[in-house]
């Protein structure tokens, strides 16, 4: 069998069976693997080797080696993440992690390092349960798939020898250098080039391996996946937003295809026995906490073996750019030479001229003058063991924001490590030597060496840092209050998901960690073997993906392709028709699913357009959303009228079942009155409560496609309008007023307004501080923050900020509340304003600028201007007997923690 | 419409592809190719072996006096709807000619997509990685670092990839061209040859 690789980029020709993905997608499979480096590309080919079928998302492309151009300007931007753009927080490090199918095996070095002893016996302690041999016989197996093998003394390259040279004539303390020898790298014979047996050489293993010699992840397992006999398929440029789960087993996964902007093409939902996120160190960490996976370790133990360079000049050329980047290290000061905390290791590396270029922290003429020197210099990096003391949090634009600070003992071994290396370059026979310093780009002597270590103390911000190996961020351990996954990997608190990649190292490895990536992923993949949930039951679920029973979620060329070729269900005409009265009566017409947080509402028929975001979608959705009303006329006809929600209109039309050439039988709904007799409808049911429609203009059978649109009878509580979300507020069956126990975390809210419900628009947090005070912090669009007062009595769950608006909240479950921010007319000036003058407002056409405007004048508020989505559909006013007539602003609350 | 004047018409095909398709009958219609004019004629889905057959009557595309014969043409869709194939135009000999309208349709394997390459979309990714990182970075905390490293990385891109400051420098750049599968090259190194 052939297995596929599926994107949404159109290329010529791809060395794998490889397909353009065109539409949403549902996936109902045994095994789901978020990413596809080191340890998910092993996962998922030992899973699918072990007959179970496989879906691999991977939020990078698919580049074969032919595509794979050499050019710094090309690949780094298609290969890295985030196109090399990634940096912690306060911009001091940047970290460099692969984002591709094979993730970072893709674009490292392939030097292979086995997990140290005196780590193994560390992480032992800290409760990782495999044993040297568990580990020697992972290594080995991995190892062999992926050839790794000694570099040949004929593979050193210049600078290699260099390192070598200066290891044996140093003299550290007095003592020479013992431990320093040449590294293993997984490179072998290419599949794609028959005549190339091993390493080219090139020097481009940053950029890709033109040749497939690199026996990365996707020429090795992912290959072998492709072509093997069992169920696998790997999605590419699919970014995993979600995994959805409850009461302790994963149910699914939700995913974008993303354009390289960015931006979401299609969607898919991947309902899985087994999921396992493989996204690598903080995507991993970012996506457990965009999934609401109450683990308050996520994120936490952050190490990144920062490290700085320093640089020797030499007369003759090194070129080190020709051949092998990395194939000797310096172990003396390092894990492998048993130095249990923190030390490091030198290990010769060369970088193609841009990111040399990058690295050289000098500026304008001086800069240019270094770099006219590039053939030059010789190179290694001081690879730091440092502590796991970073962060990872989620933004409000639920981005991973890395915080990490080079501790103390971790800026002390950088600056022995360089002091050292730049003594070794003047050793052979330097002329100068550049280090990664900005203070000090340039030592001139040997005498001047102890000037580096001392402008490291001084201004530890002037060192340019870089980072290949984030690990950590959801540690194993034993105990599920100081860790994240146990020793198989296994979530804590979670039958069937598994994190498994760099991010549960519980410490830094101390080596470059790949090959220790891999060997945890494949006993892992063994353990999931072992211990199968034969007992999950695979979801059924939907997600929000496009499916004709729910097309609200889809394109509106989705929802025009989907009309073509689906038949109107003839049988179901004579169910068109909604509840005889006008106002929504629970029980009646009107239901309500906790459980699955659908509303059915027969009030009407809610239409919907397509998801699309371009501008003319986005403001149907916005701004022009309606209902259909229909009533039964006579045996074949129903009457009805249609109301846009923000417009004062009521259209009337009739409704009749008629065959027309091409679409078979559909229903014609012809408008009556005049303007909107010139339009009319072709609607098909597609089941009781789901319709198709297509508006057109002109005459009937020969019209002018004006839009594609559905409507439904039954929605998600994401789709809710004003009248669902008054009638769940109000209603005790459905709600109640939370404790202020139970809103304690973090909540992202949505405005609901008729048409539409909004993206995230607020974050709130509720928390007891260190006194014990109950506090609620809110964060409106990123623009306006603050704190509000709660209170909770009388039955009502109140908070108030400083406008004459306050918040009332109801809790529908304990992960979803329906809020609103009201005024209380009786608080208000009563001459300033009435309802009545609003609606008059409203009536007279005024614009929605206007409108806004009149609001800040009358209600005298002197808060910064909301974003402008928040305009006058979202305006909502309450004429409600018990509380009166309100103003205000409606919203959903989900809890994010 | 008196008897006397309706003509209807049969439209047959076959579709060479595997799978089952839908294939709907336009008239063109002045608008060439136009699909948001409801001039569908009719539709069917295609059987086992990819047949076909339309019937429509002329009624349905003669709405203006003056149009003789219809304009036809064939949009192919897969069982979800989604166009894969616009059949070019077919019209009857004459107007009485209503049976021999026949099209047979070969969905071309693969679009044409020699034009397509992956690093057209390269600098997109660039400049939105760029919008990106203001989420995750304080830009603000140590303004003058922040401001170098940006000056810096701009000098860096601008002059070091680019071709002419390589040769200056002495640098021996990528060893293979730009669209690597466009052309047969070797997979041998140029300082190997020096
Ligand atoms: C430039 C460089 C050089 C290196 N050199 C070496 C070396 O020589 N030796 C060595 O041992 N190690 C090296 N490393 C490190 C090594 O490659 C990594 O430690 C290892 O690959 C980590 O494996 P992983 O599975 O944790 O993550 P990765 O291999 O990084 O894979 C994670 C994958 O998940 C994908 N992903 C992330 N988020 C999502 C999402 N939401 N949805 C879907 N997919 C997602 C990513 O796009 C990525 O492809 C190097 C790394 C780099 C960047």
């Amino acid at each position: 069998m052939q297995n596929t690789i599926f994107g949404i980029e159109e290329f010529e020709k791809r060395a794998e069976p490889y397909k353009v993905i065109r539409n949403d997608i549902v996936r109902n499979v045994d095994v789901c693997v978020i990413g596809s480096g080191a340890a998910g590309a092993i996962l998922a080919q030992k899973l699918s080797a072990a007959g179970k079928s496989v879906v691999l998302l991977e939020r990078g492309g698919y580049y074969d080696g032919e595509s794979m151009n050499q050019r710094e300007s090309d690949m780094i931007s298609l290969l890295w993440k985030n196109s090399g753009a990634n940096f912690t927080s306060n911009l001091k490090i940047a970290i460099a992690q692969g984002s591709c199918l094979g993730g970072s095996t893709v674009i490292n070095d392939a030097v292979c390092f086995r997990i140290p002893d005196t780590v193994i016996r560390q992480w032992n302690a800290l409760g990782v349960h495999i044993s040297k041999e568990e580990w020697d016989d992972a290594n080995d197996e991995v190892s062999d798939r992926i050839n790794v093998a000694k570099v040949t003394e004929e593979e050193l390259n210049e600078n290699a020898k260099k390192l070598r040279e200066a290891c044996s004539v140093t003299l550290v303390d007095g003592n020479p250098i013992i431990a320093h020898h040449t590294n293993e790298r997984n490179c072998g014979p290419s599949w794609t080039d028959p005549e190339l047996q091993s390493c080219v050489q090139c020097g481009f293993c940053h950029l890709g391996c033109h040749y497939d010699t690199k026996q990365s992840m996707l020429v090795t397992y992912i290959h072998d996946a492709v072509h093997s006999d069992v169920d696998f398929t790997a999605y590419c440029n699919c970014e995993v937003k979600k995994i959805t789960h409850s009461n302790g087993i994963a149910t699914g996964v939700e995913g974008s295809f993303v354009d390289n902007a960015g931006n979401e093409k299609y969607r898919i939902q991947v309902n899985a026995k087994v999921i396992i996120v493989s996204a690598g160190a903080i995507a991993s960490s970012n996506l457990l906490q965009k999934s609401r996976i109450a683990n308050k370790n996520i994120g936490e133990g952050l190490a990144l073996h920062p490290a700085p360079f320093v640089m020797g000049h030499f007369q003759e050329k090194v070129y080190g750019n020709r051949g092998i980047p990395m194939s000797y290290t310096c172990h003396e000061f390092g894990v492998t030479n048993n130095v249990k905390t923190g030390g490091f290791l030198i290990e010769s590396i060369f970088l193609p001229i841009f990111q040399l270029a990058l690295a050289v922290p000098s500026f304008g003429v001086d800069h240019a003058r270094l770099m006219a020197e590039y053939n030059n210099y010789a190179l290694a990096g001081i690879m730091v063991r440092d502590e796991p003391v970073g962060r990872i949090i989620k933004t409000f634009g639920d981005n991973p924001q890395v915080l990490y600070e080079l501790a103390r003992d971790t800026l002390d071994d950088m600056a022995r490590g360089m002091s050292i290396l730049a003594r070794m370059w003047f050793d052979i026979g330097a002329d100068y030597v550049i280090t990664s310093h900005g203070d000090i780009p340039e030592i001139r002597t040997v005498q001047d060496i102890p000037k580096l270590a001392k402008a490291i103390q001084n201004n530890p911000d002037g060192l340019r840092v870089g980072s290949a190996h984030p690990q950590g961020g959801n540690k194993i351990g034993e105990d599920p209050a100081k860790a994240v996954v146990n020793s198989d990997c296994r979530m804590f608190g979670f039958k069937n998901l598994y994190v498994c990649d760099a991010s549960v190292f519980p410490t830094a490895l101390g080596v470059n960690p790949q090959l220790t990536v891999m060997a945890l992923a494949a006993l892992t993949a063994n353990k999931i073997v072992a211990n199968w949930p034969s007992d999950v039951i695979i979801s059924d679920s939907l997600g929000s993906v496009c499916d004709v029973s729910q097309p609200q979620y889809c394109l509106t060329a989705t929802l025009g392709e989907m009309f073509a070729v689906t038949k109107h269900k003839e049988e179901l005409f004579g169910k068109l028709e909604n509840s005889q009265s006008n106002e929504i009566v629970p029980d009646e017409n009107w239901r309500f699913d906790k459980d699955k947080l659908m509303i059915h509402n027969n009030l009407y028929w809610k239409g919907f357009y397509g998801r699309d975001t371009n501008i003319m979608t986005t403001g149907l959705r916005m701004f022009g959303g309606f209902f259909k009303r229909f009533r039964k006329l006579n045996s074949d006809s129903f009457s009805g009228v249609t109301k846009p929600f923000d417009v004062p209109v009521f259209a009337k039309s009739l409704a009749k079942q008629k065959t027309l050439a091409g679409y078979g039988t559909i229903i014609h709904l012809q408008y009556e009155d005049a303007p909107y007799n010139q339009a009319y409808d072709v609607l098909k049911m597609i089941d009781e409560n789901t319709i198709l429609g297509k508006a057109f203009l002109g005459q009937f059978g020969r019209g002018q496609l004006l839009f594609d649109f559905s409507m439904s009878r039954k929605y998600h509580a994401d789709f809710m309008g004003e009248d669902d979300l008054t009638t769940l507020f109000y209603s005790d069956q459905y709600s109640h007023t939370p404790t202020k126990d139970e809103m304690v975390g973090r909540w992202e809210g949505s405005l609901v307004s008729d048409s539409i419900v909004s993206p995230r628009s607020q974050v709130f947090d509720f928390e007891y501080s260190g006194n014990e005070e109950y506090q609620m912090q809110y964060n409106f669009a990123n623009l306006l923050r603050g704190y509000s007062e709660v209170s909770v009595n009388n039955d009502l769950f109140r908070f108030d900020d400083y406008t004459p608006f306050h918040d009332e909240l109801r809790m529908i479950r304990d992960d979803f509340v329906v809020g609103k921010w009201v005024t209380d007319w009786s608080l208000l000036p009563a001459s300033q304003f009435s309802i009545q003058e609003l609606q008059n407002l409203v009536n007279s056409g005024a614009s929605q600028s206007q409108i806004i405007n009149s609001i800040y004048r009358i209600f005298n508020l002197r808060v910064p201007r909301l974003p402008q989505e928040i305009g006058l559909s979202f305006l909502n006013v309450e004429n409600n007997p018990q509380k009166g007539s309100r103003i205000g602003l409606s919203y959903i609350l989900k809890r994010m923690n | 419409m008196s008897k006397l004047f309706v003509a209807t018409y049969a439209v047959k095909g076959k579709v060479q592809d595997g799978s089952k398709l839908y294939v709907e009958l336009l008239d063109n219609d002045q608008h060439w190719f136009d699909d948001r004019i409801d001039d569908l004629l009719g539709s069917a889905w295609t059987d086992n072996s990819g047949f076909f057959e339309i019937s429509f009557d002329d009624s349905l595309y003669k709405d203006n006096w003056f149009e003789g014969k219809p304009e036809l043409f064939l949009v192919i869709r897969d069982n979800l709807g989604k166009i894969i194939h616009k059949t070019g135009i077919q019209s009857p000999s004459s107007p009485d000619d209503t049976e021999n309208i026949t099209f047979d349709i070969a969905i071309p394997d693969n679009r044409s997509l020699a034009d397509n390459n992956p690093y057209d979309s390269a600098n997109t990714s660039r400049i939105a990685a760029f919008a990106r990182i203001g989420d995750t970075i304080n830009f603000t905390e140590n303004i003058p670092n922040s401001t170098r490293l940006l000056m810096q990385t701009l000098n860096a891109w601008l002059l070091y990839t680019n071709e002419t400051k390589w040769n200056l420098i002495g640098y021996d750049g990528p060893q293979v061209e730009r669209y690597p599968w466009r052309h047969t090259h070797s997979h041998k190194l140029k300082w190997n040859n020096l």
